[in-house]
Formats: structure tokens, sequence, C-alpha cells
């Protein structure tokens, strides 16, 4: 059941929220080497909870040794042998080909999948960009955080802030979340030239919000991280507007400072969260290969839900 | 025609005014005068461009030679100078124009300087072409106020 908190129109309950990806009805997740322990370990999970049917692209002896070894289920997938040095591109036309509704990256180096998928015979890109948008969870707030871009854009400019945030609120849109409120985060409330560049670039988009190019949603800033997401750190510093200390979507100015956040509350606080790549025709499923079984899966669900609206 | 003239002078009161009138005496027009400083304080330089033909400059340079305070000074021919002056311009913000000023900046390499609800400032140190070139595209935008430096310049390192 999708849970959302009534006053604020947010979502809370990351998992849940998650969970509805099991009712939807299987898609076809291509996904292109994998090898490893946890992306296989996943994608079985994805399969039996009913999300997905994935087909596994790469050596097909070797995923079935991996499966074997895992104790998967061999109904549970299905194995699209390729030579190694085709194995991106077979991933790329399975989907161009419509066998596949969406991508997942496995073993291999997140440059390299990228640079082959967004060929253009494989018509995957749109106007629009790719971003990472990530979802995580603090429980104290009791609501769920889009956060974009931790991965994808190093120090986006403002145009491609732009349409950072238009992919943010898309996503936001997707999953259900009500009232969207975008937050623009820099280190001070007050715009600082030329020292921090970040609190012109936020102020400018909350103004640039005004003419409806994002359509129905809240855009302010600058916000420090605390007074975007805490009401109380918000109301001390007397930040007025509808997005202080109530933002659920968080777009960070650089990717430093999105890995940043991003490893503090899943390494250091421990919390859950999901990623995915938008903005092309489907979202791309692009883990950390370090991540755990539990992110990947639950990332693949967040994809599923994304794709299926 | 512009010649760019750099004149090395002692920094006392009425020299800016000898040298001014000398350029009026001749009939030749100040297109533009910076002056500073120089490492020596009881020194500064101006960079000054004038428009005129290279007789009527070549006489006023004579003159200004002759000024007691004038230490050196030096015509500038093409290719010598290293040459910048500074721009700041203050345009009109409007939400839908936020995107295309900031290209522009980026494309000019121009720095945000100041930001308020209704204008942006930039800034823009480089020569004069570019500076020019950056006036004309944010003209149709709507340009509040500008403000140039004139032209500043030091002989090439080789």
């Amino acid at each position: 059941m999708l849970r959302r908190m009534r006053d604020t129109g947010d979502l809370y309950g990351l998992e849940q929220v998650l969970q509805r990806s099991t009712g939807m009805g299987k898609t076809l997740l291509a996904v292109s080497r994998p090898y490893d322990d946890a992306s296989l370990l996943s994608v079985a999970e994805a399969g039996r909870k009913g999300v997905v049917h994935p087909l596994l692209v790469g050596d097909g002896e070797l995923i079935r040794e991996c499966a074997n070894r895992l104790g998967i289920e061999a109904d549970l997938f299905e194995i699209v042998h390729t030579e190694e040095k085709d194995i991106l591109e077979r991933t790329a036309s399975l989907y161009h080909d419509g066998e596949a509704d969406f991508i997942m990256k496995g073993l291999v180096s997140t440059g390299n999948f990228i640079h082959v998928l967004l060929d253009p015979r494989w018509k995957f890109r749109t106007e629009d960009i790719l971003s990472h948008v990530g979802m995580f969870e603090i429980p104290e707030t009791h609501r769920i955080f889009l956060m974009s871009d931790a991965a994808l854009n190093i120090l986006p400019n403002f145009t491609r802030k732009m349409e950072i945030v238009k992919n943010a609120v898309e996503t936001a849109r997707r999953l259900g979340i009500k009232r969207i409120r975008v937050a623009m985060l820099a280190a001070v409330e007050k715009v600082r030239l030329p020292a921090m560049p970040a609190t012109r670039d936020a102020f400018l988009m909350k103004k640039f919000a005004e003419t409806g190019y994002f359509g129905r949603c809240a855009i302010d800033g600058p916000f420090a991280f605390d007074n975007a997401i805490d009401p109380e750190k918000a109301d001390t510093k007397e930040i007025g507007g509808d997005v202080a200390g109530r933002a659920n979507v968080l777009i960070v100015p650089n990717i430093e400072t999105g890995n940043v956040i991003w490893k503090s509350i899943t390494v250091l606080n421990r919390q859950t969260a999901a990623g995915v790549v938008v903005g092309g025709r489907c979202p791309i499923v692009l883990p950390s290969r370090s991540d755990d079984v539990r992110t990947k899966l639950l990332s693949i669900q967040f994809a599923r839900l994304i794709l299926s609206e | 025609m512009k010649t760019t003239l750099s004149c090395l002078a002692y920094n006392r009161p009425g020299v800016l005014a000898k040298i001014a009138s000398t350029f009026a005496e001749e009939g030749i027009n100040i297109y533009s005068l910076a002056a500073g400083e120089i490492e020596e304080e009881d020194k500064s330089r101006m960079t000054i461009v004038v428009e005129g033909d290279k007789k009527t400059v070549e006489k006023a340079e004579e003159h200004l030679a002759r000024i007691r305070e004038v230490i050196r000074l030096e015509d500038f021919g093409e290719g010598e100078l290293i040459a910048m002056e500074l721009l700041l311009i203050k345009v009109r913000l409007r939400p839908r124009s936020i995107p295309q000023i900031l290209q522009i900046a980026e494309l000019f390499n121009a720095q945000v300087i100041a930001v308020s609800d209704r204008a942006m400032v930039l800034a823009l140190p480089s020569d004069e072409k570019r500076i020019n070139g950056l006036v004309r595209m944010l003209k149709p935008i709507g340009i509040i106020e500008m403000s140039r430096s004139g032209q500043i310049a030091v002989t090439s390192p080789e």
C-alpha cells in the first residue's frame, strides 16, 4: 500500500513504497555482466518478487556456475550468452529491439556502460540529459527524499542543473509524491558571490521556476542541508517558504556534495537507499559495484516503479 | 585610426589635465584613458587610446614629451602590447532570460558578481573585441547600466 503523509503530500516507508513494484506485472530487465554475487542475488530476488524477469547478458557458463553456487533457481532468469567484447552492445540492443524494458549494469565500469548506451544507433537518448536520482529515508524526518545528482554529472552548470531538476521532479511525480518541494543545496542561505557560485545558481533556479518550466512544484534555495530537511532548524534561522525544512527533493551543486551526503546516510547512518539513472528512454539501474544485495534490489524496484507510470 | 599610448609620469596634481589639453589642442579625441599607480609609488602609468590621423597624433606626442612630469611616452605598435579592459554590466533579470544570460556569460567567460530579484551584474576583463561581443549579445536582454574601465596595457614580454 502506498503510504503518504496526508498533510504534507510526502511518501514515507521506503521499502513499503518500493514494494508497490511487486504488484505491477513482470517486466524484462537486461543485466550486463552479472558476475558478482550481489547483482545475481538482487535480480533473482526481484524475479521471485515478480518485479522483473532478468535477462542475464554475458558468459553463459560463468553465469550458470555463479547461479548454482548461490542456489538461485534456473527458471528465475534467462541467459543471453554473449562474447565478452559484445556484452554492452548486446545489452543495449536488447532494449533497442524491444526485448527488454529496462537495463541494469553488472560488473562493468560506469563510463564504458554509459558510453556504449549513448551510441546514437540505440536511440536511447531523449532531449533530456541523463542524471542520477537517489532515494533514501531519514527516519526522524518521516519522509522519503530524492537527491540528484550524486553519480553522473560532476560539476553541472546552470543549464545542466535545470535538466537535473526537471528529471528529479519528473521522478518524484512518477513515484507519487504529491507536493514536490525542491531544495537547491549550498553551504549558506544567502547568495555569496563570487565565492559560492552554487548559491547564485540556487537563487536563480528559484527565479527561473517562475516560468513554469518544471510544472507544479515548489523550488527554493539556497539552503544548507539542515535547513532544507529540518523544520526546526529552518525556523530557528527564520527561513520562510514552503520548502524550508520540508524539502523532499534535494539538488546538490556538484557530485562531491552528493556523494558525501549519500555515503553519510548509507554508510554512517546505515540507512537503506536506492538509485537510478533517468532522462533516457528507460530508467537504468546503475548501482555501484560495491553496493549490497538490498541496495541493488531496491534500485531495481525503484526503476520498475518509475517505468510503469 | 586608433593609437594606444603608454605614458609614464610623476603622480602629481594637474598632470592629467596637461595631457588632456595637449590632445584637445590638436583636435584629437581621447577614446579611453586609464591611469593607476605603478610599482614605484610616486609614478603612475596612463594607457591612452586616441583617435586621430598618424601625423596629428605624432605631433601631440612631441608636445606630450615636453611636459615636465612625463617621464616616458611609448606609442604601441600592433602586436607589441598586451591590452585589456574591464567591463561591468548590469542586465535586467526576467525568469525566462536567466538561462540565456548565464549561457552568454559562460561563452565569454564573464563572471556573475551580483544578483538580485531584478538584475544581474557581470564582470569581464578582456580585450575590446570580446567585450564588444558580450555587450552586443546582452543588448536584446536589456542592459540597465554599464561601465568600461578603458584599456590598460603593458608591453609584450618578448
